[in-house]
């Protein structure tokens, strides 16, 4: 019964979603006041008709309904509660449910949060989010539908995969879905600005929270992800260029340039034209990645069974959401006049700058990533483009990048001079010189530079408030003072520059990591890192729906023991014969220690032993990046809005 | 000379330096008692200690201890991995190589970190190959030969694959092209107050 | 200019145009089967196979790359082992092609006699010779690298199809067929 009010509900809200689109974009031009406030109510509708639809899916996922065929095919009764939950998402049609309904979310917001916009603009906005739910959600219902029914029903289904039996299932793919569909609010924005014909900075204002929020989360769903791999995944690797992580990492690299652009046209006027095209780009590439993810036609860890019949569908989706939107593009475009100058040296160029390196790795990613498909294609074969070519040819781009990040913020608008800038920059430019000699001494000089890359953009973000504050140019009270009055935003953009410094960081310490693959008989012992590795014993653990085998690990300096870890290797009953590792890892915030047990033969463990300095600031990088980027929104500024005209109440007006 | 020279145990010894100051300066790992000097130390010139330790490191500890570890140094320098047995500068060759090679029954993964039993075959082969004293290029082309250009996880530079290592140049080509293309065209001028504006214009300067 | 300023602002859409043609042209070619992004071609095709011997089991006649210069007839040689599924999945589809006259001769990948012996006396054996590969060697030398797969050789020796999976009627019909007439 559940599962058929949920299908209802999904085919109703196919229906509210096109109808949201419809007046959504007519209404403005037809003047109708009520019906422009029909599209928020309807939005919300959408809401609540695609919400009940997904909770009728997790409410069969629960009770093990394998009735539905897709609770049959992912899920089981042996599996503990909070995966057969979350594991409502770990396939194919689920996740396209939860994307449906993150989308539905991101417009009930909008309405919901919107009482600011002109009446219009809210209006056009949740229309092309409703034309675009429509569509995902006629794919949804049409040839993904993740309620259709399985009779007779199994006696138990077959089980979720072993490696999405992990709290990082419960988070990873919300969060970062929320990412992806967010920039749908930003794209939404600019067609309607495109619409209308008109972008100032009110439009800017209105944008940024949006794109900030979107941002966040999809900085903290890569970073979640990428966690989630190295802990789970057992190689210590925790960025594989995986054409699905790259799916992800191309709306990041082009949300960071659209959020600098959104800041330049809130405050100068400038740069309309890219904002609105990094919008449209930016949604472009979350959608191509549902794509390229969902069609097959990438080789790919993470990809979904590959399905060429939806992936036509989906294209057919992005021909005409992207293709019309840069058709738009194309059109009215030339209509936003661009009225803010800036000179060459300016925080503006020091912007554009950003983007284009920001813009440029994307390409590089982008190019590389669909390389093998459009090859065989053109020339008929068949290449390889992974890891080593991409560590080649991004992290070269990365230089120039940090450069222009670091020195951005110390510039002012419109107009720089030179030595003023140069004055502000020079401190933390020398620390980072003294950093790179000494650490190119200590060990290679491409670590070297990455570390020092890293200490000098968290210096400049420091240098930042400094200048803000005038810190030992006026009395330290006066410092003080300043400091307290400073907007949140200003502590935001500096954590965020900061958080991207401690994760370069990060990967250069990573550079250094020792790794050692030796096979142990229970009581010997290995060293590596100047520490050593004791096996002390193997033995068994039963779980859930696994049964364990356990090796206990001591590490030891000097001869005293001082960490024991307890990597297990897990044999599932459900789905039959799969193992996986389980690794163990020990943290300090600056290091860590990381044993996996890999295999067991003649009565010895096969481990593998690495050593990762510095590895825990990668995602405390993205961590503290998410946070600056929370504390932003936090600012008073952006959820006031811009002003409107105050409302006075005059004693005349209140009923006779 | 190799890194392997002065390390017996680990992988790369200046690696095992950072470390050292890591742990130094934010007080983490093994306590000061490591720095003892009747541990044995690595000979090293790149040490963080002062010029004269070393000389008395050098005089008395270093004879002691190659006297106590010169039979196990036959020992203590090879690995095993996967069966093979070679040292450790072997090792690290064979594993840059294998980081290079696709598993070819795995998605997108190399060789290295792959548990398929092709791949351990591979390894198997490649550090063969390896201790036989066959260059990285022949290894590669010893992989190409069988499993063509698609195993190689980096593809050839051919005039096949000109785009794709030229796209960082042709990007940021394009990028500051258009750039400086957009600087040097003049916006157009404003179009001219339709009616409605015209009135709206009036209203608010009215008020 | 205001001609060159179009043009800049139609680019991303013309890019974009571009980039869906060769997406739709991708797609429809993986729905005909034209196009697999997991499937590998050989580099053996259009060669000799490389040289090797391997011995017989289950009682029959092993052979080496000097039996294969020049075949009476278009051949295959087919990899199989007696835990690989898909292999169980096309025996009856060689037992079919043997019947018909094709000569099939098989390796046994990574595989003990016994299991190899059950497995032929489970699924019927269409091989004329069958050879074992115990340690998987020359199938890294001939670019195996999963079983099953099936290589046909042609009258000169020469390797000119590899197809690795199993074969299904689809493969049999579509691909197969029109090769053993090309080069009967």
């Amino acid at each position: 019964m559940i599962p058929e009010l949920g299908h209802f509900a999904l085919a109703l809200a196919v229906a509210i979603a096109f109808a949201q689109g419809v007046i959504g974009i007519f209404a403005p031009g037809l003047r109708d006041p009520s019906a422009m406030r029909a599209a928020p109510a309807l939005a919300l509708s959408h809401f609540l008709a695609i919400g009940a639809a997904f909770l009728a899916l997790i409410y069969a996922g629960v009770v093990s309904d394998f009735t539905v065929e897709n609770v049959a095919d992912y899920s089981s009764s042996l599996v503990p509660l909070i995966y057969r939950i979350t594991g409502t998402w770990g396939n194919h049609d689920g996740s396209m449910i939860l994307w449906c309904f993150i989308l539905s979310l991101c417009g009930a917001t909008v309405a919901a949060f919107g009482h600011n916009l002109p009446a219009s603009l809210r209006a056009r906005v949740l229309g092309v989010l409703g034309l675009v739910s429509g569509g995902f959600l006629l794919f949804t219902l049409t040839v993904s539908d993740p309620f259709t029914r399985l009779w007779p029903p199994p006696l138990d289904g077959a089980g979720v995969n072993p490696i999405l039996q992990d709290p990082g299932l419960a988070f990873h793919p919300p969060v970062l879905y929320t990412g992806y569909v967010g920039f749908s609010v930003a794209f939404a924005f600019a067609i309607a600005a495109l619409i209308e014909g008109r972008i100032d900075a009110a439009w800017g204002r209105w944008v940024r929270p949006w794109a900030l929020l979107s941002w966040c989360f999809l900085t903290s769903g890569i970073a979640l992800g990428s966690w989630w791999s190295y802990y789970t995944l057992g190689w210590g690797g925790y960025w594989f260029w995986d054409p699905v992580e790259n799916a992800a990492l191309l709306p990041w690299l082009s949300g960071t340039a659209l959020l600098h652009c959104a800041i330049v046209v809130e405050k100068r006027e400038a740069l309309k034209a890219w904002t609105v095209l990094l919008a449209i780009t930016t949604f472009s590439f979350s959608l191509s990645g549902t794509f390229l993810v969902r069609s097959g036609i990438l080789n790919s860890v993470h990809s979904f069974a590959a399905a060429p019949d939806q992936g036509l569908f989906i294209l057919a989706l992005l021909g005409v959401t992207i293709g019309g939107s840069l058709l738009l593009f194309a059109f009215r475009a030339p209509v936003l006049a661009a009225t803010g100058m800036f000179s060459p040296l300016s925080r503006e160029s020091a912007l554009i700058v950003n983007n284009i390196f920001l813009c440029s790795i994307a390409a590089v990613v982008f190019t590389g990533t669909l390389y093998p498909p459009v090859a065989d294609l053109l020339f008929g074969i068949q290449l390889s483009v992974g890891a080593p070519f991409f560590n080649q040819t991004v992290l070269p781009l990365t230089a120039p990048l940090i450069l222009a990040m670091a020195s951005g913020p110390l510039l002012p608008w419109k107009r720089a001079a030179l030595r003023p800038a140069l004055e502000r920059i020079w401190v933390a430019a020398l620390i980072a010189l003294v950093v790179f000699v000494v650490m190119t001494g200590e060990s290679n000089y491409i670590t070297a530079l990455g570390l020092a890359g890293g200490v000098w953009v968290i210096l400049s973000a420091i240098t930042d408030i400094a200048e803000r504050t005038k810190f030992l140019r006026v009395p330290l009270r006066d410092s003080a003072t300043r400091l307290t009055a400073l907007p949140r935003a200003a502590f935001g953009a500096a954590l965020g520059h900061a958080g991207f410094g401690v994760m370069v960081c990060g990967i250069a310490g990573m550079t250094l990591a020792a790794q050692k693959v030796i096979i142990l008989a229970p009581g010997q012992s290995t060293t590596m890192a100047g520490y050593t590795w004791t096996l002390d014993a193997l033995h068994d653990a039963p779980g859930p729906n696994y049964a364990a085998r356990i090796a206990d690990v001591t590490i030891s300096a000097h001869g005293k023991p001082f960490l024991s870890l307890h990597p297990s290797r897990r044999i599932f009953v459900n789905p039959a014969g799969v193992t996986t590792n389980d690794a163990a890892i020990h943290t300090n915030f600056f290091q860590d220690i990381y044993v996996v047990f890999a295999a067991e033969q003649s009565g010895g463990a096969e481990l593998r032993l690495n050593y990762h300095p510095l590895a825990p600031e990668i995602w405390f990088g993205g961590l503290i990046m998410a946070l600056g980027g929370a504390l932003s929104l936090s600012d008073r500024r952006l959820r006031i809005g811009a002003p409107a005209r105050a409302k006075v109440k005059k004693p005349e007006s209140l009923p006779a | 000379m190799s890194k392997e020279s002065s390390s017996f145990f680990e992988k790369k010894e200046p690696k095992k330096l950072l470390l050292e100051g890591l742990r130094g300066k934010c007080r983490l790992g093994p306590p000061a008692g490591e720095r003892n000097r009747h541990k044995p130390r690595k000979p090293t010139s790149k040490s963080f200690l002062l010029p004269r330790a070393r000389r008395i490191f050098f005089k008395k500890e270093v004879l002691a201890f190659l006297l106590v570890f010169l039979p196990s140094l036959a020992f203590a320098q090879l690995v095993q991995r996967d069966g093979v047995t070679l040292t450790q500068a072997q090792e690290t060759r064979a594993e840059n190589i294998g980081d290079q090679l696709r598993c070819l029954v795995c998605q997108n993964e190399s060789i290295e970190g792959s548990s398929a039993s092709l791949a351990h075959q591979l390894r198997v082969i490649i550090r063969q190959h390896v201790v036989a004293g066959d260059s990285d290029q022949a290894i590669m082309a010893f992989m190409v030969q069988r499993y063509g250009i698609f195993v190689l996880l980096k593809p050839p530079f051919s005039p096949l694959t000109f785009l794709l290592y030229a796209s960082p140049f042709l990007a940021l080509a394009l990028g500051f092209g258009a750039f400086f293309l957009a600087r040097k065209s003049t916006p157009p001028p404003p179009p001219p107050l339709t009616e409605s504006d015209r009135a709206r214009l009036e209203k608010l300067t009215e008020s | 200019m205001t001609t060159r300023r179009n043009l800049l602002y139609a680019a991303p859409l013309a890019a974009v145009a571009l980039a869906g043609a060769g997406f739709y042209t991708i797609l429809r070619r993986m729905q005909s089967n034209d196009y697999d992004p997991h499937a590998l071609p050989s580099p053996l095709i259009g060669k000799r196979p490389p040289p090797f011997t391997l011995p017989g089991t289950n009682g029959q006649q092993g052979f080496s790359n000097t039996d294969l210069l020049s075949p009476p007839r278009p051949m295959l040689v087919n990899w199989f082992a007696s835990w690989c599924g898909p292999c169980a999945q096309e025996a009856a589809n060689l037992d079919i092609l043997a019947q018909n006259g094709l000569t099939i001769w098989g390796i046994a990948y990574q595989d003990s006699p016994a299991a190899t012996a059950a497995y032929l006396s489970q699924y019927g054996n269409p091989y004329t010779r069958l050879a074992a590969d115990a340690s998987g060697l020359t199938a890294i030398n001939w670019g195996v690298y999963g079983v099953p797969e099936t290589y046909l050789i042609d009258k000169a020796g020469i390797v000119r199809w590899r197809w690795a999976g199993a074969l299904t009627d689809q493969v049999l019909m579509g691909t197969l067929g029109p090769m053993l007439h090309q080069y009967a």
